[in-house]
């Protein structure tokens, strides 16, 4: 496809600055792509209405891109992208200059969106919570490589290496050599520290990466069987609203987060900085990597 | 007790007091001077130089044929001379463009050390002195100059090209001298060009040719509009260039001007004349003006008309 002229791939961009045209009106704006392609009249007024429909914009044909608001640009430049129903929408961050509350709001209407008109959208961001919240399928890509691709699901919970667990979401990862414990399957971490695995397929004395999730770790021990725990010391209880981030440190250095769902502020108080806890996990928790750069 | 109205006061003083210099400057440099020519070109002209006092409408019938009286006849050959140099002056703008407006783009995509490097080149004539530098011009293009001696040396002339005292060197002599403003705002507003305008038309399926006039052209139509001005207006009332390099053969209505003040006495008839070249700027850039918002408003109009 490199080898096709950028005029003629079937695809279409929304540019990260939305790259608008300012010396049209936000309807010269949209039909640009049906003029360029010679369609003509009738057909042209009428392709252009329903994309600005479709984008709720109808009504501020006439106005130029420097009189509408930041999400109204962007939404000129998504209709003026989908007029000549490309293949595949090519979106290059598209949200990443919308603040916060409307980035979330445009996220679902963009994927509510793609699913009335039916076209690839390929959405290219750093903000790891859109990748998750917006994607059918993710590639992880690192220096132009593709790391890992999958659904958000997979990539979340069976994240391929390092840097795919360490991008998508938060993540605690120890390395460590397999080995067989008293009680079953375990990793040794340098510094004494064995986290506890259900069976896996690997020889015992691999080097490998583990992966916690901070919503896998409880202070409370909630499953009976299989399962371990790790020592750690507080070091920071971060209040964000929902939950608790605990903030721990490991015998051997390594920090570890936790996630900690509270009951109404009961807990927070309880809590000093510079206590020992336990943080429990099931034996299911724990996801294994190939060690990066074995 | 400094409350909004005080500061509104006091920056409308502050503006008022920036302002002063340059509108007395304007004022007495140039309104002053300006209110004399239009009032002269109405004078009987004196015997030796200067004006009489009295009313003299006639200089305007020297030129256009009406009024006639006290001895002035129609004389023709001023409006020609008048409608050659709107000539030379359109040649000049269209040379300059069609050499700023490519170059204003290979300048603005160098790196920043180029870049500032050729903006200094642009600028360095200014350096010199307006006469040093034509007579560089003649001593390039006369019989015996370095352009006809390179080119007999190397065998393309085997007679030495007459350049001296032509159309072309006039026309040279003016590119070259006011270029630097046809380049300056032509390259302002090559360099504020979003050169992600042009990848997304691209990516709505225009060709280059097709972006270039509909993103391009368009989005650096100020600079070549404001370029294409200030050397008009410059190149229809100079004089020194012709006179250097188009000697008697090349005359326009700068030359004969500077002749009615200088040689022929005749201060009336020279601000005739200057009077009768600023009302032609004004009407063409006015003319200009209206064209250009006229065609731009039809055609958001057509594009309103058409959605």
């Amino acid at each position: 496809m490199s080898a096709v002229p950028a005029h003629r791939r079937p695809f279409n961009t929304v540019f990260q600055n939305y790259a608008l045209f300012p010396h049209m009106s936000v309807a010269g704006n949209v039909s640009y792509g049906l003029e360029i392609a010679r369609v003509g009249g009738k057909e042209r007024a009428e392709r252009v209405m329903d994309a600005l429909r479709l984008v709720s914009l109808g009504g501020l044909e006439r106005r130029r891109p420097s009189q509408l608001s930041g999400g109204q640009q962007q939404r000129v430049a998504l209709a003026r992208a989908l007029i000549n129903r490309p293949r595949v929408l090519l979106l290059d961050e598209p949200l990443s200059a919308l603040d916060r509350k409307l980035r979330q709001s445009t996220q679902i209407e963009l994927k509510n969106l793609q699913h009335t008109v039916g076209i690839t959208f390929l959405f290219v961001t750093h903000d790891q919570e859109e990748a998750l919240t917006m994607s059918d399928r993710i590639a992880v890509m690192d220096r132009g490589r593709i790391l890992q691709l999958g659904t958000p699901a997979d990539i979340y919970d069976r994240p391929a290496s390092r840097f795919v667990a360490d991008f998508i979401g938060t993540s605690n990862i120890l390395t460590g050599k397999l080995a067989r414990g008293r009680r079953g399957n375990i990793v040794k971490v340098e510094g004494g520290t064995e986290i506890h695995l259900a069976e896996h397929g690997r020889a015992n004395g691999d080097m490998v990466d583990v992966v916690l999730r901070p919503e896998h770790l409880s202070l409370e021990k909630t499953e009976k069987k299989f399962s371990g725990h790790l020592d750690a010391t507080l070091e920071n209880i971060v209040f964000v609203g929902s939950d608790l981030h605990l903030h721990a440190r490991l015998k051997n250095g390594t920090p570890i987060i936790a996630l900690h769902r509270h009951a109404r502020g009961a807990l927070s108080t309880s809590f000093t900085v510079g206590q020992a806890i336990k943080l429990h996990y099931a034996a299911s928790a724990p996801h294994l990597m190939e060690r990066a750069g074995a | 007790m400094s409350g909004p109205r005080t500061i509104e006061r006091e920056r409308t003083r502050a503006l008022a007091l920036l302002l002063t210099p340059i509108t007395l400057l304007l004022g007495i440099f140039f309104l002053i001077p300006l209110g004399i020519t239009i009032v002269y070109s109405v004078l009987e002209p004196g015997l030796y130089g200067g004006v009489v006092w009295s009313f003299y409408p006639y200089n305007y019938g020297r030129l256009f044929g009406w009024p006639l009286g006290a001895g002035e006849e129609f004389e023709p050959l001023y409006i020609q001379i008048l409608l050659n140099s709107l000539k030379y002056a359109l040649l000049t703008v269209i040379v300059s463009l069609a050499l700023c407006y490519p170059v204003a783009f290979w300048v603005s995509r160098m790196s920043g050390m180029a870049k500032n490097l050729m903006l200094f080149a642009i600028t360095l004539p200014f350096f010199a002195n307006l006469l040093i530098r034509i007579y560089a011009w003649l001593l390039l293009m006369r019989p015996t100059g370095t352009i006809n001696s390179a080119l007999m040396s190397l065998g393309v002339l085997d007679k030495p090209l007459n350049m001296m005292f032509t159309e072309f060197a006039v026309i040279v002599g003016l590119v070259y001298v006011l270029i630097p403003f046809m380049f300056l705002p032509i390259y302002a507003s090559v360099e504020r060009l979003d050169w992600s305008l042009v990848q997304a038309s691209q990516d709505l399926g225009a060709t280059p040719f097709q972006t270039f006039r509909r993103i391009i052209l368009p989005l650096t139509a100020p600079g070549i509009l404001g370029g294409c001005v200030i050397v008009f207006i410059p190149a229809l009332g100079n004089f020194i260039v012709p006179s250097f390099l188009g000697g008697s053969k090349v005359q326009l209505i700068g030359n004969v001007i500077e002749r009615q003040f200088l040689q022929a006495r005749n201060w009336p008839f020279g601000s005739t004349l200057s009077t009768v070249i600023m009302g032609s700027v004004m009407l063409i850039v006015l003319l200009y003006a209206l064209g250009m918002r006229g065609s731009s408003s039809r055609a958001a109009r057509k594009r309103a008309d058409s959605v």
